[in-house]
């Protein structure tokens, strides 16, 4: 036996194989100390938790010539990902570039649509990663293995599939129920907010309710990402009309079904006289959103400025009141139809 | 359902651009910071001293930031804070950083064998280089027109500002009223308790 095999140590001579990675000693010249202290133990400055992404694999939308020797459903793939309640970031490959941008919902929803086309897999990014960047093609499917720091040796879309859907945590998603979560979680938390009533607001006279409420309702029907959602639930309502409905049940329901109960308890103590408070409170929110809700959602104007919606609600408060006041001459009806509440704001905005 | 996959994709093809894709989004400005490492590699001997590895980053509105940074076994695409993302800029302060608009649809090539950062980053610009190095990409984009060198020190001191402005605010939003009017914030009680 040769005498210098004997005496290798294993543990020593062979250590870079060891997979952790060895650091040099000492700090990079011309880097900030605290920098480079504060790095963790992945390399990085950020300590960034592993994001779960949408990875959808596609058919293509242009013919190619190479289409026919891929699987039918799974010619490219792409990734997404939701960053917060109105806003996707989306990586894309091209085939002379990458495409990384923020899409709104309204937008995304249509690469999600594209994806119901094919397959949709929820999967973990794994930080540090096992990727390889020498892996000479940087297709779609090499791409989108390296953003999830997955070890691929395929270079299909439906390669990478087939690898994917062997682990264990990997998901695969509905497209309508992504869109409704989607709808649920950003409506509700517009609409919880926005039916928010401090006890103080509640013990109010019922004018000062109706102004808070009122003005909280128009604000939140006029927030941007609310008119975006306005604008999908329309456009989606004959493909995804779960979507739609959680959009009209979570954001107009829970309004009326307040208002209807600040009514009633109004009512009761005889400060109003309506026949149906529920009729009532569904008048007030459409008096609220009138034209100008339409208008906004369909573009043709900006979203109201705070003074602007202070002076509709104030407006609509007042000319809701006199509909609905005790003090009344006999024999009127108590609700106008909408024409006469409009007329009646439209005044009390010019006055 | 099969029918609704081939009405879906009829209605999608329709509805594609110029450059195929489905949704046009105008090209946009990226700051593309050429850096030294943060940690001494063997390969740094190699290469430039202060062009050791390079990443974009750009500000997506509010408080967010997009940052997309290549690492040896993966491709980091993360939305950042502020805060986060003004450790990446004081880094880059460190090297050089240029503000380059993205090619619409690109010249770029996917065949470039080692697709390492710069790589990475040329693909994400759109550009066609031939170069495999953070520095190579430099030269490369340097003398581009359109693309200029951004005074990293004046925008420092705006993130610096605007990250204590949204502090202030986050301090005012979690302030608790306190049973006898006087106010104070959650944080400090939290403090007190420890």
């Amino acid at each position: 036996m040769n005498p210098t095999a004997r005496s290798i140590d294993p543990k020593t001579k062979w250590a870079f194989r060891n997979p952790v990675r060895k650091k040099m000693p000492g700090a990079v010249p011309g880097v900030p100390v605290d920098l480079s202290h504060s790095v963790d133990q992945n390399g990085s400055l950020v300590s960034v938790p592993p994001a779960e992404w949408l990875i959808c694999f596609v058919p293509g939308l242009q013919k190619q010539w190479w289409h026919p020797f891929v699987n039918a459903k799974h010619k490219h793939v792409f990734a997404m990902r939701q960053i917060d309640t109105a806003n996707w970031i989306v990586v894309e490959p091209w085939w002379t570039r990458v495409m990384v941008t923020l899409l709104s919902l309204a937008d995304a929803v249509k690469f999600l649509r594209w994806g119901a086309c094919g397959d949709i897999l929820r999967v973990r990014e794994a930080i540090p990663g096992r990727g390889n960047q020498a892996r000479g093609w940087s297709n779609c499917a090499v791409l989108c293995s390296f953003i999830l720091g997955r070890a691929s040796h395929t270079w299909t879309p439906h390669g990478l599939y087939r690898q994917l859907c062997r682990e264990k945590d990997v998901k695969h998603e509905n497209v309508e129920e992504l869109i409704v979560e989607q709808f649920n979680c950003m409506v509700a938390k517009v609409s919880a907010d926005a039916l928010r009533l401090d006890p103080e607001v509640i013990a109010a006279p019922l004018k000062t309710v109706l102004t808070h409420l009122g003005r909280n309702i128009v604000f939140a029907v006029m927030d941007p990402s609310i008119l975006q959602l306005g604008r999908t639930a329309v456009i989606e309502a004959e493909r995804f009309p779960r979507a739609t409905r959680v959009y009209s049940d979570r954001l107009t329901k829970p309004a009326i079904a307040t208002l209807t109960r600040i009514l009633q308890d109004a009512s009761d103590r005889g400060d109003i006289n309506v026949q149906s408070c529920q009729q009532a409170a569904s008048a007030f929110i459409a008096m609220l959103r009138g034209n100008m809700h339409l208008e906004a959602v369909m573009e043709l104007r900006q979203p109201p400025c705070a003074a602007e919606v202070d002076a509709r609600v104030r407006a609509v408060v007042d000319g809701f009141l006199h509909g609905v006041s005790k003090k009344k001459p006999s024999g009127r009806k108590y609700f106008r139809d909408s024409a006469d509440d409009e007329s009646t704001i439209r005044n009390a905005l010019a006055g | 359902m099969p029918w609704q996959a081939e009405e879906f994709l009829a209605d999608l093809k329709s509805s594609i651009d110029s450059n195929g894709t489905l949704v046009s989004v105008p090209a946009v400005d990226w700051l593309v910071c050429f850096v030294p490492g943060l940690e001494q590699e063997w390969w740094h001997r190699f290469a430039h001293h202060t062009h050791q590895h390079v990443f974009a980053i750009r500000p997506l509105g509010g408080r967010l930031w997009l940052l997309v940074e290549s690492w040896n076994h993966r491709l980091s695409v993360a939305s950042l804070d502020v805060l986060d993302a003004l450790k990446f800029i004081r880094w880059a302060s460190t090297g050089d950083v240029l503000r380059a608009k993205e090619h619409l649809p690109g010249r770029a090539w996917h065949t470039r064998g080692w697709s390492n950062c710069a790589v990475l980053t040329a693909l994400l610009l759109g550009r066609r280089s031939w170069r495999w190095t953070p520095h190579g990409l430099y030269r490369r984009l340097v003398n581009e027109p359109g693309v200029v060198r951004v005074d990293i020190y004046a925008l420092l001191r705006e993130m610096e500002q605007f990250s204590r402005c949204t502090e202030i605010d986050t301090v005012k939003t979690i302030e608790v009223k306190q049973p006898d009017g006087a106010t104070d914030s959650g944080p400090r009680d939290r403090e007190e308790f420890r």
